[in-house]
């Protein structure tokens, strides 16, 4: 015996549940070490010494041992004739040992706690202690469905479209079942719903098998049997049905009576075929007192495979072989997002994503994979090689193009999730078609300020979902994800004129506007042909797109889409992660003149309004912002204070202009020239629109401003009045 | 989760907590000793607390409460740290910002306490702080209870009074006294379907005068036969015997009275009472005699174990020693019991579980077959750890 095994003899031994150990076997691949355990009983057993559920003061526990140990863990084996009515056992041959299911993930990981054996060996003095009370499931966590994981066999459906199948009454339904047989291994998938004929005639035109070497694939036929809604099942039965007599007998227990005679049924039909269709799905459902653990119901679905051999029998060989089979989810979007939430928040919100190119793709695949969709995917360029440097899809290298829309669309139907694809100009297309009317957002991730500026002409109508625009500067420095509010205020303008505002005050922004690097270059894609692009690496773009990705799933997740925010991240200096600031936006306000639109935000309203208020002399200062000037509409962010040389009456304000041209040109440093002078306001605090004296004043400035569109406010108590000079627009 | 007994290692002293398997997972604290291992100079004292507080629910403003605390007496062993850990007082005083390095106090939704115990304690000794601190909060809510009879008192004002007091000073509010030799079963004012308490004690206020300073002189205290359910569908599964540090005089009266009514003194789990003192089944001291006499009433009064009955002692270590309580006489008395063929029980010491070196809670699960105690587990290596740091190691 070597060391390894005396090390683990001595743990064993040393472990306070282990009264001794009664016997050890060797082979040259595996120890088998029996140990007697001390069990816990409840207080009215200990006379007796054994349990109401069969487990004894003094149980032997074998413990089987590989030579990979401790990479492997040891397999836990109880007495032959232990209780197998009791749960969490693993499905295995009754004339075996029983197998105990003594924790919920990887044994072999409670090897590597720091503890050696003991984990493992808590594990089954827990164990048998709640065997011997009967308190193995815990009601307030639910049933423990019958553990089926160690099996070879699958097969995949859908729970919830199984369950409403099942009526009131006890019955059963026939379903197409695709199967696949390659040596041991069976798998099933079943994704048709729909009660089918047991006959003869819709048989041979929609069952089929073909052989393909050692492998059998084919579409078969599946029985679905439930019990009245008054048989509750409270017992557990061991997994060891080996044949169909046995099945039909626990179908029985189950309450399922139908069984019996519609495999019947089903079986005289299935003979009359040629070829013969002997592999068969069976599906019982037990109702359990209570609801399963993670579940929304009681109905526990229990598959079967089974072999039916047709050939040799004139009726149902009640010897034919039933195999155990494990219940796999279908991939859905409810899988997906039980899986990415820990449940099912029951919403399916709807994307059109425009641009499907790196960032698009990995935001776009990061939503399907957390169950989000259907999606609307648009994209009028080609998937070429070169793309395959940042995306989240591959491609064959294949001499075909392909559009990348489609390329995208095929991923996300492949999560199980609905997409379409466009590959017209997008800007044509919605002009033509419009948005989906039911996506719940529209992602730009188009990179293109066209199609940005395109999408702000948009009605709340023609665009009924939240606009979130998405980018990325300067080689991934910094990203931004601006999220448009309810009823497009604040809209994606108004975001990111605050956003720049933003590098006023924060030099790390500022040093972003304000780079002579924006990382764009032509990079050659082919002999005299390239592509104007970022230069970054695809993981880069992942750390963005996963915290853009994540941003919009806790907004599904929370189910609040009124709000407008602006998400900002600048990347680390070790280039290793992003950091994300998040910052709320409140509407703007929107005054329309002369074909114009002014967006005032709220900071700058604010500031407005105080002042006006401090004194009831007229007063005023400079509009900062940034003025659009193709579709005629000026964002205004903040404003400055009056110069100290102004002058202040009742009647007029003179604005001055000491310091002003050092404030305005700090502010076109810091923003890159985005935010700059565009026009002033004052106050009228007895009301009214401009005087004579304004539109002389407005006539000067348009001088000044060298064609330039000019806006001018006036704050009067009841109205904000604009004024606006075209300038040479 | 199942419903839970749990015996904390305090030393010579109680603390218990009952969690019953309703929805409301509602808890009953049994007496308190809560000490501050800082102040120990030894460490020796195993901090309870945290275990304590993990085991408690918290209401919808994160607070953490008990639905019931049952101060068995007021001895300085059965309520330290409720001031501290406690809070006392209306519930507009809560503090729900506690300052730095402190925790948010535990509310006591209902106070059950024994006006007749606390007047018994006085005048066997004084008071210590925490004793006096629960009176006066007893006192308030009875207080509170006498204004507002007639509307629904909330929780953090409610009080139980366990037996009538003296001179008819609680006629007048009989509705929140429970009697002695009944039974009851509202926890905060509503019914509970998982557990009853049968009120055997304190033994009422004795016209006798030379009785009534037996009494005084023998540690009165509430004693409690609790029926707990497993489930809804396995009812008093558990009956669970509890007396504080009732001493001999009380158990012989008990069992006079109760000689004929068995029953009540059943249990499937028993805490010994006075932290296996010689002196509840001896009329004699232990260390001055060679072989003291049981009193065979008082022992009796202690012997109706049911089969498998698990008895535990909340107390130090018991030693074979001349030291008392623990009592190591006692404790070979309890072991007979348990020893008894048709029981085959088994006796606990809450400062040796799981081992003396590091004490840990002791908690039962009630199954639908009685009492369960917990699995054998081995140690982590961790606790071992924290157990080496304890002392210095000399090498040579």
């Amino acid at each position: 015996m070597d060391e390894k095994f005396k090390c683990i003899i001595k743990q064993i031994n040393a472990h306070p549940a282990v009264k001794e150990i009664n016997q050890i076997e060797g082979t040259i691949s595996s120890w088998s070490i029996t140990a007697i355990f001390e069990v816990s009983l409840p207080s009215n057993c200990r006379a007796s010494g054994v349990s109401r559920s069969g487990v004894h003061l003094y149980e032997p526990v074998t413990l089987q041992f590989s030579n990979n140990y401790p990479f492997k863990a040891p397999l836990i084996k109880l007495r032959k004739d232990f209780n197998r009515d009791l749960p969490h056992l693993n499905p295995k041959d009754s004339d075996e040992f029983v197998l105990p299911c003594v924790y919920d993930g990887d044994l072999t990981d409670l090897l590597h706690q720091g503890e050696g054996l003991n984990p493992i060996l808590d594990q089954i003095s827990e164990w048998l202690k709640k065997a011997a009370s009967n308190t193995l499931i815990e009601p307030s966590q639910g049933w423990e469905p019958i553990r089926r994981d160690t099996l070879n066999h699958l097969i995949f459906f859908d729970l919830r479209s199984f369950r409403n199948l099942i009526s009131k009454k006890v019955g059963s339904v026939f379903l197409l079942c695709d199967y696949i047989h390659y040596a041991d291994f069976f798998s099933g998938k079943i994704e048709n719903y729909k009660p089918q004929f047991c006959n003869i005639k819709f048989f041979k035109k929609n069952l089929f098998y073909k052989e393909n070497g050692a492998q059998e694939s084919g579409r078969s036929i599946s029985l679905f049997a439930w019990p009245d809604s008054s048989k509750v099942s409270s017992n557990y039965f061991p997994e060891n049905i080996r044949n169909l007599g046995e099945l039909i007998a626990r179908a029985n227990d189950y309450g399922c009576t139908t069984f019996g005679e519609q495999l019947n049924l089903l079986y005289y039909e299935l003979r009359k075929l040629n070829p013969k269709i002997e592999k068969l799905f069976v599906i019982l459902c037990a109702r359990r007192p209570y609801n399963l653990i993670g579940d929304e119901s009681n109905l526990e679905l229990i598959p079967y495979f089974i072999h039916l051999s047709t050939k040799q029998f004139d009726q149902l060989n009640l010897d034919s072989k039933v195999e155990s089979v494990i219940h796999l989810h279908s991939k859905s979007p409810i899988l997906f997002r039980k899986l990415s939430f820990g449940y099912d928040f029951n919403v399916n919100y709807g994307v059109a994503q425009i641009g499907c190119g790196s960032l698009g793709s990995k935001i776009s695949l990061h939503l399907a994979r957390a169950g989000h969709g259907p999606f609307w995917l648009y994209d009028k360029d080609f998937f070429l090689p070169h793309n395959l440097a940042r995306h989240s899809l591959y491609y064959d290298g294949d001499w075909v193009p392909q559009y990348k829309a489609d390329c995208l669309k095929k991923a996300i139907s492949d999560l199980g999730q609905y997409a379409e694809a466009f590959h017209k100009d997008v800007i044509e297309h919605i002009i033509t078609e419009g948005l989906p009317k039911t996506a719940s957002i529209i992602i730009d991730s188009s990179a293109s300020i066209s199609v940005r500026e395109f999408l702000m002409t948009l009605s709340e109508k023609k665009a009924p979902g939240k606009i979130v625009h998405t980018a990325l500067y300067n080689s991934g420095k910094m990203g931004l994800m601006l999220i448009e509010g309810i009823k497009r205020n604040p809209r994606v303008d108004d975001l990111l004129v605050a956003f720049w505002d933003k590098s006023l005050e924060e030099s790390s922004i500022s040093k972003q506007l304000t780079t002579e690097e924006s990382g764009f270059s032509r990079r050659s894609i082919g002999q005299g042909c390239g592509s104007y692009t970022m230069v970054m690496t695809d993981s880069r773009l992942s750390i963005y797109s996963a915290g853009m990705a994540e941003r919009i799933n806790d907004l599904f997740k929370e189910g609040d889409l009124n709000k407008g925010e602006i998400c900002f991240g600048l990347l680390s200096e070790n280039n290793m992660g992003v950091t994300w600031h998040r910052e709320i936006l409140e509407e703007a306000i929107i005054l329309k003149e002369s074909g114009w639109e002014i967006r005032i935000l709220k900071k700058a309203a604010a500031t407005i309004h105080e002042e006006s208020q401090q004194t009831r002399k007229e007063t005023g200062g400079i509009l900062i912002g940034h003025i659009f000037p193709n579709r005629k509409c000026a964002v205004i962010s903040r404003t400055l204070p009056p110069p100290p040389d102004s002058i202040f009456s009742d009647s007029h304000f003179i604005l001055g202009t000491q310091g002003l041209k050092e404030q305005v040109r700090t502010i076109q440093d810091k923003s890159g020239r985005l935010l700059t002078y565009i026009g002033t306001w004052h106050s009228h605090p007895m009301g009214g629109g401009p005087s004579s004296q304004d539109l002389e004043t407005l006539e000067k400035m348009r001088k000044l401003r060298l064609g330039a569109p000019t806006i001018n406010l006036i704050y009067a108590p009841s109205k904000i009045f604009t004024f606006i000079d075209n300038g040479d627009f | 989760m199942a419903a839970t007994i749990t015996f904390f290692p305090v030393g010579n002293g109680d603390m218990t907590l009952i969690k019953l398997n309703d929805k409301a997972k509602t808890t009953i604290l049994i007496d308190l000793n809560l000490r501050n291992s800082s102040e120990n100079e030894n460490n020796e004292i195993v901090d309870v607390a945290p275990e304590l507080r993990k085991r408690l629910n918290k209401d919808e403003k994160g607070r953490p409460y008990v639905n019931v605390f049952l101060l068995t007496h007021p001895d300085a062993d059965h309520c330290t740290g409720i001031q501290k850990h406690f809070h006392l007082g209306p519930m507009s005083e809560y503090v729900s910002e506690p300052k730095e390095g402190e925790e948010l106090k535990i509310i006591i939704n209902e106070i059950w306490s024994s006006p007749m115990v606390f007047r018994r304690a006085s005048k066997n000794h004084t008071l210590c702080d925490d004793a006096k601190a629960f009176n006066k909060e007893a006192r308030r809510r009875v207080n509170y209870f006498r204004e507002n009879k007639d509307s629904i008192i909330a929780k953090g004002d409610l009080i139980k009074i366990i037996g009538e007091d003296e001179g008819g000073k609680t006629d007048d509010i009989k509705e929140i006294v429970a009697e002695i030799d009944k039974k009851f079963n509202d926890i905060n004012r509503e019914t509970n379907s998982q557990i009853s308490m049968y009120v055997l004690g304190p033994i009422s206020k004795q016209e006798d005068e030379e009785k009534e300073k037996t009494l005084v002189k023998n540690h009165s205290s509430t004693i409690f036969q609790f029926s707990i359910s497993a489930d809804e569908n396995n009812k008093d599964t558990c009956l669970f015997l509890a007396g504080g540090d009732a001493e001999v005089a009380i158990w012989e009266e008990i069992w006079k009275t109760y000689e004929n009514k068995k029953d009540c003194l059943k249990y499937n789990l028993l805490l010994v009472p006075h932290h296996c003192s010689w002196h509840v089944i001896s009329n004699v001291s232990w260390s001055e005699n060679d072989d003291p006499e049981i009193n065979k009433d008082a022992l009796s009064a202690l012997s109706e174990a049911k089969t498998g009955a698990f008895i535990v002692s909340s107390s130090n270590p018991i030693k074979d020693d001349d030291n008392d309580p623990p009592c190591i006489g006692a404790k070979k008395e309890y072991e007979k019991i348990c020893n008894k063929k048709e029981i085959n029980g088994k006796f606990y010491c809450t400062s040796e579980y799981p081992e003396e070196e590091n004490p840990e809670p002791l908690e039962f699960t009630i199954t639908a077959d009685g009492p369960q105690a917990p699995a054998k587990k081995k140690r982590s290596i961790s606790v071992v750890g924290i157990n080496t740091s304890k002392e210095p190691l000399y090498h040579g």
